[in-house]
């Protein structure tokens, strides 16, 4: 798969993601990001839930 | 990253302080630093490190023996002696300089140095020329350039082989990720299934019965899933490791004089019968397409031949084509006259028989529909010819590949029985191993597609419970809430897969490209690396057209492993620079970093020609380079590949304590250098001199 085909290939799955779960993959890269910086990989689920919970209450 | 200066205090051979000077220029980007064997080359690689991630080689004796031994004697008892390591360097176009102290008690006059304490810190210059400490200097030298690519990056020369192993790679597949910006995406990946967990669990306690029934059911293919990746990663790297040690066996066996002519019949033996393998394979995929496009052929053929004859007797009846077209005898009576002269538009004779024709003449669309379905029938007649013809050349090919597969097989097995007949142990217990070899690799694969199968049997099920889910009747609203955010998350989970997927191979895929490149331009055999799918890094040799494993030889191991490093930092560099330096989205791009390659003994295990190819690439591999050479090992070849590249050279002088020592000099720039030095006060120590002109 060609540099193009792929970043085509990642578009075309975003567009075909529904709206709540493209927040809540904005949210939970965000989360991730957070921590990798922070060097600390516990307690994520329980941000990403927080994150879930928020975006569909 | 781009390394400046290497302050070493104390710390191992090297008393007082000490300075190295890097050359980090575009065009002079090379810093070459020549000590004798012992002088303290390892021990700088080991600086690096050891600053950088605390980490020591296994070659690296006496780790507990920082501190400079002479220091440590002259510290009175009760007193505290240190060591440190100060790298600076820049990043992203800022400047850092990071410090690290190993502290350790003198608690009698003869104590050895003990559990020293090691601090590190890590500060930023300032626009003011001020400094402000970073908060937590290890994440940020891992975010700078990971520790689990150190090996990579900090090569000791000598120590290669652990390198290209199956577990070298598969350690730092997850370092490989990091650096290309795809970590992100795996550490979601394995924090998702925790929280889906949670997820199923508040929908199953809400006690609706056919949800928490389905809620169950994902449950236990989920822990299912869990236990076949683990078991699929064990089968894999089994699969790796007997692959690995037939390639060596069948080069040792190409090397033994008494065995040479038997592996290469045995070489041609294997590969005629893989091709023939892939023969019948394509003839029986060639065959599936012909049943799939053209199978139901032969059981309409008897239909095909009554149609044909249904239109043939209409024919003949003169009923298709029809000589008068109804449209014709319309028109006529439209316009009352006949051809003949008689008038129609009256009751008569003459308009009774043009009415009785019309009841006889064609319809356009029933003879459009016969013309159609003749001329399909006689195509298909014809693609019964060619399928016919198809199965037959597939039969044939089959038939073909069938008898040279046996022929291999025959030649193979008496190749076996003429090596059992080779009284010399070491080809009898290599020719034992390599069959235990093949067997347990069959058992291997066929447990791997086992375990394949049932961790795609498992998704499936997880899929039709999550299609389920998705129209259970719910009652309640929190129910109802609970799945919605149970199927959100399980759905961002697998955008987060495919995602990953496509990056992995995107980065796979570049690599090996690059590997490929560099490793044609150091090597001159004709072999072809490749990086597999679990990023293993394989040599292949095209023998009688097929490609084939071969087991590395140390030179080829290291071009190998030069290769990976060039092509990682290339591409690192390729990606720091397109993106600018600056995040991207990270679900559609990565940031990459520029790095250095730090390297002792390098071309200590090389035969010339090698030397030559891998000092000439080396300048190009990485955007700074630090080698540590012998004075054997910077010479000749190295020494004239290198020097345009030369933008700061040191030589470590080694000041032995040994009075049976020959002195000697190294001649570099029209200057000869201390090399090797007596030391008058008899302790060992090491100090660098900078190679004025470079």
């Amino acid at each position: 798969m060609s540099e193009a085909s792929s970043t085509d290939a990642i578009r075309e799955l975003m567009a075909a993601t529904s709206e709540n779960t493209k927040k809540i993959l904005a949210e939970i890269i965000k989360i991730e990001n957070a921590k990798i910086h922070e060097g600390s990989p516990y307690g994520v689920h329980k941000d990403i839930l927080d994150a879930v919970k928020r975006i569909i209450s | 990253m781009k390394l400046l200066s290497l302050e070493i205090q104390d710390f191992r051979q090297f008393r007082g302080s000490q300075r190295l000077d890097f050359g980090g220029d575009v065009t002079k980007n090379v810093t070459l630093i020549h000590g004798a064997n012992g002088a303290g080359k390892t021990t700088l690689l080991n600086a690096f490190t050891w600053t950088l991630y605390n980490k020591l080689s296994a070659d690296f004796i006496y780790p507990e023996r920082l501190i400079n031994d002479a220091t440590w004697a002259e510290t009175p008892p009760g007193s505290k002696a240190r060591c440190a390591v100060v790298l600076e360097f820049e990043h992203k176009h800022a400047y850092y300089t990071l410090r690290r102290i190993a502290e350790a008690e003198k608690h009698a006059a003869t104590s050895p140095q003990r559990d020293p304490k090691v601090s590190v810190t890590l500060s930023m210059r300032t626009q003011d020329q001020g400094s402000e400490a970073i908060v937590n200097p290890n994440d940020f030298v891992n975010a700078v350039l990971p520790g689990r690519l150190h090996h990579f990056f900090f090569l000791n020369g000598e120590r290669f082989e652990h390198l290209h192993s199956n577990e070298a790679f598969s350690d730092i597949e997850q370092a490989i990720k990091t650096l290309l910006g795809v970590a992100v995406v795996e550490r979601a990946l394995s924090h998702l299934p925790e929280a889906e967990k949670r997820l199923r669990k508040e929908l199953k306690d809400l006690g609706e019965e056919e949800t928490a029934a389905i809620a169950g059911e994902q449950e236990r293919e989920r822990d299912l899933q869990e236990e076949l990746d683990r078991d699929m990663k064990v089968r894999r790297r089994e699969v790796d490791a007997s692959r690995d040690e037939l390639a060596a066996i069948a080069a040792r066996l190409r090397d033994l004089q008494s065995t040479k002519d038997y592996q290469r019949h045995r070489d041609e033996a294997t590969a005629s019968l893989h091709r023939a393998e892939a023969s019948i394979e394509d003839a029986g995929v060639r065959r599936g397409q012909l049943l799939n496009d053209r199978g139901f052929l032969p059981l309409i053929n008897e239909l095909l031949d009554q149609t044909l004859a249904t239109y043939e007797e209409l024919r003949v009846r003169k009923e298709i084509p029809t000589p008068i077209k109804a449209q014709f005898i319309e028109d006529l009576l439209e316009h009352g006259t006949c051809i003949c002269g008689a008038d129609l538009k009256v009751e008569g004779t003459a308009r009774d028989h043009l009415l009785e024709w019309k009841q006889r003449a064609g319809l356009p669309d029933v003879e459009e529909a016969w013309s159609r379905l003749v001329a399909r029938a006689k195509s298909y007649q014809d693609d019964v010819d060619r399928l016919r013809d198809g199965l037959d050349e597939a039969d044939t090919r089959v038939g073909a590949a069938r008898a040279q597969a046996e022929r291999a097989k025959t030649e193979l097995s008496e190749i076996e029985h003429l090596l059992k007949g080779i009284a010399a142990e070491d080809v009898s217990r290599l020719e034992d191993r390599r069959r235990e070899l093949d067997v347990a690799q069959e058992t291997q694969l066929k447990e791997l597609g086992r375990l394949e199968s049932k961790r795609e049997a498992s998704e499936k099920a997880y899929k039709d419970a999550e299609n389920r889910l998705r129209v259970a009747t719910i009652a309640s609203q929190k129910a109802q809430t609970a799945r919605s955010r149970l199927i959100a998350v399980e759905e961002a989970h697998q955008v987060l897969r495919t995602l990953l997927e496509i990056r992995t191979e995107d980065v796979r895929r570049e690599l090996d490209e690059r590997i490929k490149k560099t490793f044609q331009t150091i090597s001159y055999k004709n072999q072809v690396p490749s990086l597999t799918r679990d990023f293993t890094l394989r040599l292949e040799t095209v023998v009688d057209g097929q490609r084939m494993s071969v087991a590395k030889s140390t030179g080829e191991g290291q071009t190998l492993t030069l290769a990976f490093v060039g092509a990682l930092a290339d591409l690192a560099r390729e990606r720091y620079e397109a993106s600018d330096g600056k995040p991207l989205n990270p679900l559609l791009s990565t940031t990459g970093g520029i790095f250095p390659l730090v390297s002792d003994a390098i071309f200590g295990t090389l035969d010339e020609s090698y030397r030559r190819e891998v000092a000439k690439a080396l300048p190009q591999l990485a955007p700074q380079v630090i080698l540590m050479v012998s004075k054997a090992q910077g010479a000749g070849v190295v020494q004239n590949e290198l020097s345009p590249y030369i933008g700061a050279e040191y030589v470590i002088d080694f000041r032995t304590g040994k009075d049976d020592v020959r002195e000697e000099t190294l001649q570099l720039r029209g200057k000869d250098l201390p090399y090797i030095t007596r030391a008058t006060d008899g302790s060992d120590e090491a100090r660098l001199t900078k190679v004025e002109g470079s």
